[in-house]
């Protein structure tokens, strides 16, 4: 399959999809005359038939190169993007709990880990130095309020 | 006359504070770093460095994200010179004599060419800005809510048929960024909408998180395929940063010639600085009495686009601040980040806050001034920092970016949001599916809906009030223009 028309498949269904979200909002009677079905309907409109006109378009083309995601061939880069993802919404979720300071020193030495492989040296000095001076800097000098977790009775600051 | 006047001292009163100038300074040092690094560029840097200004007053943080708007766009053209490797679309041109003039053993008198044509460019726009903001802003008070929906489809459409690729796939991703700006409650009904039982979606997505996705993570994504990527810069055959007289006065006229054209391109929506910066070399080149030397270290190839571009970015300030209409990436992160600020850029603003308006205007002359300080003597050191490899910078702005985000809303939610957004701004790019009108119409969407419904509203359902009113019939007008300028330009190109 080409890009173009992986492209416009992905549009129309998006657009259904989205239409038949348009369908289930509910419209109170109290609401303003137009309601709040209008614009949806017009935007999946548009997203559906430029969609359809791209497989189209590229149907009728002579020139069909085939598109891949390079999932094998470039699979590190894609095991790179999960993991970012995963450790991204871990650190998310452990943030309040292990405080900012803790839970910063560790995202930054798992996402330093992945890119830098192998240079734990140059990993440890990254993680140490960015969650402590984005701490400072913050938290002391600009005095956000940003968790301290387990950290909250041994901190000075 | 003396009531611009009036306005830019009232301006002047705001930026030229002694914290207010130290602010310039640090914002406008680390915009142009990080919009110097290769592959990330203006709009990265300023996503990446929203969180500086949390904890600052209102005035100062404005003032220090102006300032890092300026400073990417003064460091964009760094990396084109000295590696090769533009930060952004608009600094590709600068890599066509900057590279070869580096190469040849140039390089001082091409950073020096580029600061000043940068600077040159910005007062001239910024001359521009202080003239045309007034008149705009007036002219735009008189919108109702039919003028608005027309001129924001107006600028849209713009967006889509001037940016390069399928014209398609630009409304696919305008699209996609309006289904975007609808999730949530519905402010005017109520009626909640594609919730898709996500509870923290009841107050819509922040598009603030979605840039930083789109412009820091995203961007980080796409270089993971070339992670040992180190760039050699020899600090030592950089020459002096300056220019002798026989240089500055080849220079001269191109920045003269340029600037006003920039100006007015950024004044466009949708027309960025890759057009103005093309259109400069094309006419630099064709008026050139060495046309040859192009391409080999000509001082016109880079004195004109330069200073185009940089008139170009503060022509682009005029749609931003009078209508609140972004025209690219980059100014629409730089919206993103004056509305977290609290400053809702548009008309009303020159009516109801003056201060704050002129206060940014003014802070970006102060700016201009600051980052030729900065790009002349520090020229070499900072271009230093181009050596810092691909491996230990991409983790950095990982980590800035995830660190932005929570500084948002201190919410854990927008971390999905944000790895979310970021995976889905990569297979965007994948599929040649451009980000600018979907970023675009993300930010635009909640006030395109609220225009289109208080038009019909008024005119009790019926859509002939789009066309009946003058002024939003010429914004349609415009728009089907370059719609149809577009298509005949694909149809000739195909």
């Amino acid at each position: 399959m080409t890009k173009n028309l992986q492209s416009g498949i992905l549009a129309v269904v998006i657009g259904l999809a989205y239409l038949v979200g348009t369908f289930n909002i509910p419209v109170f009677d109290a609401a303003d005359e137009v309601g709040p079905r209008a614009f949806p309907y017009l935007i999946a409109a548009i997203v559906i038939i430029c969609g359809a006109a791209l497989i189209v378009n590229d149907l009728r083309s002579s020139e069909r190169k085939p598109f891949s995601w390079g999932f094998a061939a470039n699979s590190g880069v894609w095991l790179r993007i999960l993991a970012t993802i995963v450790i991204g919404i871990t650190f998310g979720l452990v943030l309040d709990s292990l405080g900012y300071l803790i839970a910063m020193f560790l995202f930054m030495l798992l996402v330093s880990s992945m890119i830098n492989v192998g240079r734990l040296k140059q990993n440890l000095i990254i993680a140490v130095t960015f969650s402590l001076v984005s701490f400072i800097a913050f938290a002391v000098i600009l005095k956000l309020s940003l968790p301290r977790g387990l950290l909250s009775g041994f901190l000075p600051f | 006359m003396d009531a611009i006047f009036h306005n830019l001292m009232l301006g002047l009163d705001v930026a030229l504070t002694p914290l207010n100038i130290m602010w310039v300074f640090i914002g406008g040092l680390l915009g142009t770093v990080i919009g110097m690094l290769p592959g990330l560029g203006p709009a990265t840097g300023v996503a990446v460095l929203i969180p500086i200004t949390y904890g600052m007053n209102p005035g100062t943080a404005l003032i220090t994200m102006c300032a890092v708007y300026y400073g990417a766009m003064f460091g964009g053209s760094r990396a084109s010179i000295m590696i090769n490797t533009p930060g952004d679309a608009s600094a590709i041109v600068t890599c066509f004599d900057g590279y070869p003039m580096a190469k040849s053993g140039r390089a001082g008198t091409a950073l020096a060419v580029s600061a000043i044509a940068s600077f040159v460019g910005g007062m001239i726009g910024m001359i521009g800005l202080i003239f045309l903001t007034e008149p705009v802003a007036s002219f735009a008070l008189k919108f109702g809510p039919a003028e608005k929906f027309s001129l924001m489809l107006f600028a849209l459409t713009a967006t889509i048929t001037l940016s390069e690729g399928s014209i398609l796939k630009g409304f696919i991703a305008m699209g996609l960024g309006f289904m975007m700006s609808t999730i949530g409650m519905d402010a005017q009904s109520g009626s909640d909408r594609f919730l898709m039982g996500i509870e923290d979606l009841r107050d819509g997505i922040d598009f603030l998180v979605i840039m930083i996705g789109f412009y820091a993570v995203t961007e980080v994504f796409k270089n993971f395929g070339d992670l040992e990527k180190q760039y050699d810069v020899d600090a030592k055959s950089i020459g002096k940063v300056w220019l002798k007289w026989s240089e500055f006065k080849e220079s001269f006229m191109p920045m003269l010639r340029n600037s006003p054209l920039g100006f007015l391109v950024g004044v466009l929506p949708g027309a960025g600085g890759t057009i103005a910066t093309f259109l400069s070399y094309a006419i630099e080149k064709s008026v050139s009495k060495k046309p040859e030397e192009f391409g080999k270290g000509a001082i016109a190839g880079i004195a004109g686009p330069e200073a185009s571009n940089n008139a170009c970015s503060c022509g682009a300030l005029v749609p931003l601040l009078t209508l609140g209409i972004p025209g690219s990436g980059t100014t629409a992160v730089m919206l993103g980040a004056l509305m977290m600020l609290g400053v809702r850029p548009g008309p009303v603003l020159f009516e109801q806050h003056p201060e704050v308006a002129w206060g940014v205007i003014a802070s970006m002359l102060v700016g201009n001034v600051v980052l030729l300080l900065i790009n002349l003597p520090l020229a070499v050191p900072l271009v230093q920092l181009l050596k810092i490899p691909q491996r230990i910078m991409l983790p950095l702005v990982l980590g800035m970016g995830f660190m932005g985000t929570y500084f948002l809303n201190y919410s854990s939610f927008d971390f999905i949001l944000v790895s979310v957004s970021a995976l889905g701004g990569f297979m965007l790019s994948k599929l040649s599916i451009p980000i600018p009108p979907l970023v675009l119409a993300l930010i635009l969407g909640g006030m395109t809906e609220q225009s289109y419904r208080n038009a019909l509203t008024i005119a009790n359902g019926s859509a002939g009030i789009f066309v009946e009113k003058p002024i939003s019939l010429t914004f349609l007008v415009m728009a089907v223009v370059s719609l149809i300028y577009a298509l005949r330009k694909h149809k000739k190109s195909a």
